[in-house]
């Protein structure tokens, strides 16, 4: 079994996620998406890992349980949407042999994107996935995990067995001392039968994947960015290990782009919650000036932003009055709703860094024609 | 099952490793990369180091002046005043101004004169820009042109081999020219005459824009190899790397590795 699974993880790493993923196009990173006729490609973006982990350090510290919720139905969300987009298998609509290989694939592929080691077990006539992993991303980190771990997970496996009421708990966690991660996913009910406590979220909206999100994510030739991530993992900017993204020892994690908006979403709802949210993101700005040392932030914001396929990201300068441009941002059906609380925050921290001074762009708008263009502004 | 073959070391600290220990002899390979990315230096360093193995080499520069590059080589030490005082290296340059200009005559006087194992021809894309400047031999037929009348007498004057006779149509080798053709087939033309002076050519030419390799799309499916140098920024961190994609005959590391400058120029990181 060892050796099999080495070689599938050496499979994902070299073989199915570079052919997935396209990573050579400026403010794009994109995963090809398959069952359909012609080609079609999902934005992904990386994002920082400590970006998440500041989330939710934060929204826990201020929010306790209630935010523990919110940051939970996040992680279900993505992950029940995630595995839709993905065309996984689901209970019924194919063979068991079948369902129960992609499972023991889909473990794989979670350990060598998320994790280092894993096992898993299921009990299909319960609906139970349990999964053992360890050094998973974020939760490692920070002992918290709700979304990567708990939520993400549940997500997915919820949208496998075709049912929103399956809820995922985190039984055991490394970055809370344990050996290793242990989290388990299976009906409500049989969690309660067990005594085992846990959050509920059954309030799952599947994105939809099509025309209008195909049309206003198409990869395009941007006019400002230069740097692919494909370019700088070529010049060991990013180094590539385990399938995760690291620069200067900060890791990076694959998600779909519509986790931003989700994080947007549910964290709004809580009292004050846009405030927060841009208030944290624009600590981690703080905190990326820091680590990187960059001072010229026209520059580093255009080198780097696109890289990680936030789109073509700028600055436009007049004297001291600063805008943001992100053109061909990742669109969502939240796009209209959205406050690009993330992508804001993020910058605003990271200027005022360089600045020594705090700015922060909490005006934007954006226009949705073709693609869809953000405007920051002070 | 590889062949083994006799190769031209480098000597660049790092890169002889990802070709099997040095370019087989006689090859043509590209060196391609943006403006700034260093092919040019990597090129003087081949030059450098073979001349002090005791190969001689000749630089084409249908570019940048001679004193120019002698200046840039200064600063790693390398002194090709005194490299080409004892006929090791000798630079080609085209001269200002001119057209028509038999720059192959000229290369190959140069490589007879420093018996030439190795041979730098920069840039490859001067061409992509003023195809007019030079002829370039179409075939390698011995048989005169025979409206032309050679006089031997003044075969001697290089500006009449090199100028006057391309003017007439005509070389000393007897071949007959090619000028205002296809850019695609200048290059080819040009590759394989490099490749007919049996030196251990470096083919410089500018990358190409968007998933174009090179500015004219052709040479790398013509040379033996190539090898790309690029250059990077995030904010004010640069990074420059290089990477080996082809070359014949030759098991390679085609993993792209960090080089960087020193004293001695450049230096490939493990």
């Amino acid at each position: 079994m060892a050796l099999k699974d080495s070689a599938f993880s050496w499979f994902i790493q070299h073989i199915l996620n570079p052919k997935m993923q396209k990573l050579d196009s400026p403010g794009f990173i994109v995963t090809v998406v398959s069952g359909d006729e012609t080609k079609s490609y999902r934005r992904l973006l990386f994002l920082e890992e400590p970006l998440i982990s500041h989330i939710e350090q934060h929204i826990v510290n201020k929010y306790k349980e209630r935010g523990k919720q919110a940051l939970y139905a996040i992680g279900k969300q993505f992950g029940y949407n995630y595995a839709s987009l993905s065309n996984f298998p689901q209970i019924g609509g194919t063979d068991t042999k079948k369902f129960l290989t992609f499972t023991y694939f889909l473990t794989r592929f979670i350990t060598t994107t998320y994790a280092s080691a894993a096992d898993y077990n299921v009990t299909l006539k319960n609906k139970r996935f349990e999964i053992e992993v360890t050094d998973y991303v974020v939760c490692s980190k920070n002992g918290i995990g709700y979304i990567m771990a708990e939520g993400g997970i549940s997500g997915i496996w919820a949208y496998m067995v075709k049912d929103k009421a399956v809820e995922g708990v985190q039984l055991k966690c490394q970055g809370r001392g344990d050996k290793s991660c242990i989290i388990v996913a299976e009906p409500d009910a049989e969690l309660k039968k067990e005594g085992i406590t846990h959050f509920r979220n059954t309030n799952i909206t599947l994105l939809p994947f099509n025309k209008k999100y195909k049309d206003m994510n198409t990869v395009r030739k941007v006019e400002h960015a230069k740097n692919s991530l494909k370019s700088l993992l070529d010049l060991h900017f990013f180094k590539y290990e385990k399938g995760m993204i690291k620069y200067h020892d900060i890791r990076y994690l694959m998600v779909d782009s519509n986790l931003i908006y989700i994080i947007e979403n549910e964290i709004r709802k809580l009292p004050k919650g846009a405030d927060v949210l841009f208030d944290i993101c624009f600590e981690h700005g703080k905190y990326l000036q820091k680590e990187y040392g960059s001072q010229d932030y026209e520059k580093f914001i255009n080198d780097y932003f696109p890289s990680l396929g936030w789109g073509d990201v700028f600055t436009i300068k007049k004297g001291t009055n600063i805008k943001i441009v992100l053109m061909y941002y990742p669109w969502s059906v939240y796009s209209d709703t959205s406050d690009y609380l993330i992508p804001k925050g993020i910058i605003s921290g990271f200027i005022s860094g360089c600045l020594s001074h705090e700015v922060r762009f909490k005006r934007s708008s954006g226009t949705a024609t073709d693609n869809l263009t953000i405007v920051c502004e002070q | 099952m590889l062949i083994d073959m006799e190769r031209a070391k480098t000597g660049i600290p790092g890169f002889d490793k990802l070709v099997e220990g040095g370019i087989p002899r006689g090859f043509n390979v590209l060196i391609t990369g943006f403006p700034g990315t260093g092919k040019t230096i990597f090129g003087l360093q081949y030059l450098y180091n073979g001349a002090k193995q005791g190969e001689s080499g000749v630089y084409v520069s249908l570019d940048a002046p001679a004193d120019q590059l002698k200046v840039q080589a200064k600063q790693f030490g390398w002194d090709f005043d005194a490299l080409e005082k004892q006929k090791k290296v000798s630079f080609v340059k085209v001269p200002e101004g001119s057209i028509k200009v038999n720059i192959f005559s000229m290369i190959e006087d140069a490589v007879e004169e420093t018996g030439a194992k190795r041979l730098v021809f920069d840039n490859l894309s001067i061409f992509h820009v003023n195809l007019d400047q030079f002829v370039v031999p179409l075939s390698y037929k011995t048989d005169l042109n025979p409206s032309i009348t050679v006089d031997p007498a003044k075969m001697k004057d290089k500006k009449y081999r090199y100028e006057v006779m391309p003017a007439l149509g005509q070389d000393p080798k007897g071949r007959t020219f090619y000028t205002g053709a296809s850019e695609s087939r200048i290059i080819y033309l040009v590759i394989n005459a490099l490749a007919d002076l049996r030196t251990t050519n470096l083919i410089i030419t500018d990358a190409g824009k968007d998933d174009q390799l090179t500015a004219d799309g052709v040479s790398e499916y013509v040379c033996d190899g190539y090898v790309t140098l690029s250059r990077g920024e995030i904010g004010t961190e640069e990074s420059r790397s290089i990477q080996v994609k082809k070359l014949r005959n030759t098991k390679i590391i085609t993993v792209s590795h960090n080089f960087d400058f020193n004293d001695n120029g450049i230096v490939i990181e493990r």
